[in-house]
């Protein structure tokens, strides 16, 4: 009886200690949410007002042009974006990319399955260590970071693919296979051939004759299946037809020459020494992104390749910026 | 029963010490630190949109390397314009626009987030001299910076990375930003010379050799340091009233940061300590050592020296009618320590002569006695050809008292005959 009693009074005790506590009560946000509008008072408020417009309304996307460096790796020393050149990316980032899966698939995808922040950074980023550089990042399927963009040069659709846009479209199939996964068969059609610690070394025509369409998709199987999408999304018939024709002969390990081998009337005819037919590889692999595009997704990666193709070699940039003003 | 009542009176006893006992201590602050931090990046954008004629900043990219100053203006919408002039930008004045932010982070941070050239130059990680090298370091400069103190006056930063304090001062409203740099221009070339080695930092106790100036960063050696391995790298900042440490450099008992240019402009005096200030090295003994072609001023110089150079210029367009005269002066040259020269266009020649640096000021040149080495082939030829020459190269020996009015720089000196004030010359380099 004794026992019960002290139970009961020390929890008696317990709880009047905690009733003697005071709830604190929550009440609005502590931080300043005025400035989440576009402000008609500031210097950029034409270029703020588009980006609200074409980003941050239809697609739910802040398109950050003013660097912010905790946003970045503190690692690497990094600049802010010009602000003319991040006009230039912008109505760029809308025409050949928004736009494009706006119209070939809906604005309602893009908006759920797209990005959800854009972050320019003027510099590249070094990486000392190995002599790298970083073209763009892509964090969780959230915020792509895109880098150089001092250097934009906007007449060159290979330099805005390679930086910007096949980024993109790569970081976007990580996104959507990370949401639905490829065929497994994918992963065993070059199993043996990868290379995730030295595929900066290969040679282009090396890899592609192994059929992989870049050094960097020779890595992993992830990164080879995101880049034949980005590449075959953002590359003319005649680079992607380059590819599949590289793809069909031997080269030496420097990747220049090909491979020839001498017959018995002393004539040297080519010969494609290991053993694959890369341009078989890359369209089987090819087949297969295509398909699970449009059984997962409902994407026709045609229609993306056809409509990036004809908006590539329709640049306007005065056009383009005049949406700005 | 008695026992009950014990635990029944013990605990109402600590219940009613225990929930008397206030758990909220008094706020310190009336608002939340969130609230505090937005009141400060308000205040400080205001403060800094709030100088009509804009900042002055001293700005060092790290604490080893030496101090820039830029201008800037900031708006109410944003933007801030920025002035440079430096190395960096080919020494021409420029300014650019950019945008800038007060936002919450370590504290208020002052950001410079959209890229603005003269300024951001210091934090690409490529290098401004066009390296090829992919290190990705560049000039390692901050341009996000924490708010340390702030008033109208005066910002004191601390850049985010390098941890380096910088300032930026409120400018005079009345003040003109190209004229501010040529200001800071004229300071520059006041202090520092590509000829001079080296100033003296004379203390209260010994004289330190300060070597490099015109880097802004001293090399400075201490009374028995090494002069390979004992110098001390110290950073600096030229202002408009002299020259600014960028930390505190300590020796013996005092402690330097800045030194302002004094009246007759002969001495940089520490603001710290009256005793202690740079001074240029002895005039006449540089003169002798210099390695320099010091030209003669034919605008400034006194009526007999005028009829003298002029004499010879017209001897020399007379015997080389395709040459122009450039300058005749004194020379410091590999052929001979000391030497009058004269130059004709694509011709230049020297003469020896004897240079005696003697007491204070006092200089004595004298031709030589002896007649071997008297000249270099192009000396030789000259002197062959028109008398004029030997009557020259004799009418300008002779014993003289120097000054300078620059004696930091000296970029040039005033030749004064010891025996006569009204016979002079000026030459500079």
């Amino acid at each position: 009886m004794n026992s019960l009693l002290k139970y009961t009074l020390f929890s008696l005790v317990a709880l009047m200690m905690f009733s003697s506590c005071s709830d604190e009560k929550l009440g609005p946000t502590i931080f300043d949410t005025a400035e989440t509008t576009v402000d008609s008072t500031k210097a950029s408020y034409k270029f703020d007002l588009y980006l609200y417009n074409n980003f941050l309304k239809p697609y739910n996307l802040k398109f950050i042009y003013r660097m912010e460096d905790a946003g970045a790796d503190m690692d690497y020393n990094l600049v802010p974006a010009t602000y003319e050149n991040s006009k230039k990316l912008a109505v760029l980032s809308k025409y050949l990319w928004f736009d494009v899966y706006a119209k070939v698939v809906s604005p309602e995808f893009i908006k759920l399955w797209g990005p959800r922040i854009i972050h320019l950074i003027g510099s590249p980023a070094y990486n000392p260590a190995n002599g790298t550089m970083i073209l763009g990042l892509a964090e969780g399927g959230i915020k792509i970071s895109l880098f150089r963009v001092n250097s934009i040069n906007t007449n060159d659709v290979d330099m805005l693919n390679e930086y910007y846009f096949k980024t993109m479209h790569h970081e976007f199939a990580h996104i959507l296979h990370q949401t639905k996964s490829y065929p497994k068969e994918f992963n065993l059609i070059s199993f043996k051939y990868y290379e995730p610690f030295s595929w900066q070394d290969r040679p282009e025509r090396v890899v592609e004759s192994l059929g992989f369409v870049s050094p960097y998709g020779s890595s992993q199987t992830r990164e080879d299946f995101v880049e034949i999408i980005a590449n075959y999304i953002v590359k003319t018939d005649a680079q992607w037809n380059t590819i599949l024709d590289n793809a069909s002969k031997g080269w030496e390990k420097d990747g220049i020459t090909e491979s020839k081998i001498m017959t018995s009337d002393t004539t040297f005819i080519p010969i494609d020494n290991d053993g694959i037919d890369g341009k078989a590889v890359i369209l089987q692999k090819l087949s297969i992104c295509r398909i699970w595009l449009r059984d997962s997704w409902g994407i026709d990666l045609d229609s993306l390749h056809a409509e990036v193709q004809k908006r590539q070699a329709n640049i306007n940039m005065p056009h383009l910026l005049s949406e700005i003003e | 029963m008695r026992r009950i009542l014990f635990y029944i009176l013990t605990t109402i006893t600590i219940s009613l010490t225990i929930s008397s006992c206030k758990l909220e201590e008094d706020n310190i602050f009336a608002e939340s630190s969130a609230v505090r931090l937005n009141n400060a990046r308000k205040e400080y954008r205001q403060i800094l949109s709030d100088a009509p004629n804009g900042w002055e900043m001293e700005y060092f990219p790290t604490a080893e390397t030496e101090g820039y100053t830029f201008l800037m203006k900031f708006s109410n919408s944003d933007s801030v314009v920025i002035a440079a002039k430096n190395k960096y930008i080919g020494n021409t004045y420029k300014t650019e626009t950019s945008f800038f932010d007060v936002i919450a982070d370590d504290g208020p941070v002052l950001t410079f987030n959209s890229y603005n050239n003269p300024f951001h130059l210091f934090s690409n990680p490529e290098d401004p001299n066009g390296g090829t090298d992919l290190d990705g370091y560049g000039l390692k400069g901050d341009y996000e910076f924490i708010v340390l103190k702030a008033d109208s006056n005066l910002m004191t930063l601390k850049g985010k990375k390098r941890g380096t304090y910088i300032y930026l001062r409120r400018l005079e409203t009345t003040e003109s930003w190209p004229s501010y740099f040529a200001k800071l221009d004229a300071m520059d070339a006041k202090l520092f010379s590509t000829n001079i080695s080296y100033l003296n930092l004379v203390t209260n106790s010994s004289v330190i050799k300060a070597y490099d100036g015109i880097t802004h960063l001293f090399s400075l050696l201490e009374p028995g340091g090494d002069p390979v391995s004992g110098e001390k790298n110290v950073p600096f900042i030229v202002t408009t009233y002299g020259i600014r440490f960028h930390s505190a450099y300590t020796y013996g008992s005092s402690t330097f940061q800045d030194f302002a240019l004094n009246e007759n402009e002969t001495k940089l005096v520490s603001k710290e300590d009256a005793n202690s200030y740079f001074e240029g090295p002895v005039l006449n003994t540089h003169l002798k050592e210099s390695s320099s072609t010091w030209k003669m001023d034919t605008l400034n110089m006194s009526t007999n020296c005028k009829v003298r150079l002029r004499s010879l210029i017209a001897a020399m367009k007379k015997a080389y009618p395709t040459r122009s005269f450039e300058y005749f002066g004194i020379a410091n040259k590999a052929t001979y320590q000391n030497s009058f020269v004269l130059k004709l266009t694509g011709a230049e020649a020297t003469f020896r002569v004897n240079f005696t640096a003697g007491n204070n000021d006092a200089v004595t040149i004298s031709l030589p006695t002896d007649n071997t080495n008297l000249y270099d082939n192009n000396g030789k030829v000259f002197y062959g050809k028109s008398t004029e020459v030997a009557t020259t190269l004799s009418f300008f020996s002779g014993a003289y008292k120097v000054s300078t009015k620059v004696p930091l720089s000296i970029s040039r000196v005033h030749y004064e005959r010891a025996d006569n004030s009204n016979e002079f010359f000026e030459i500079y380099r």
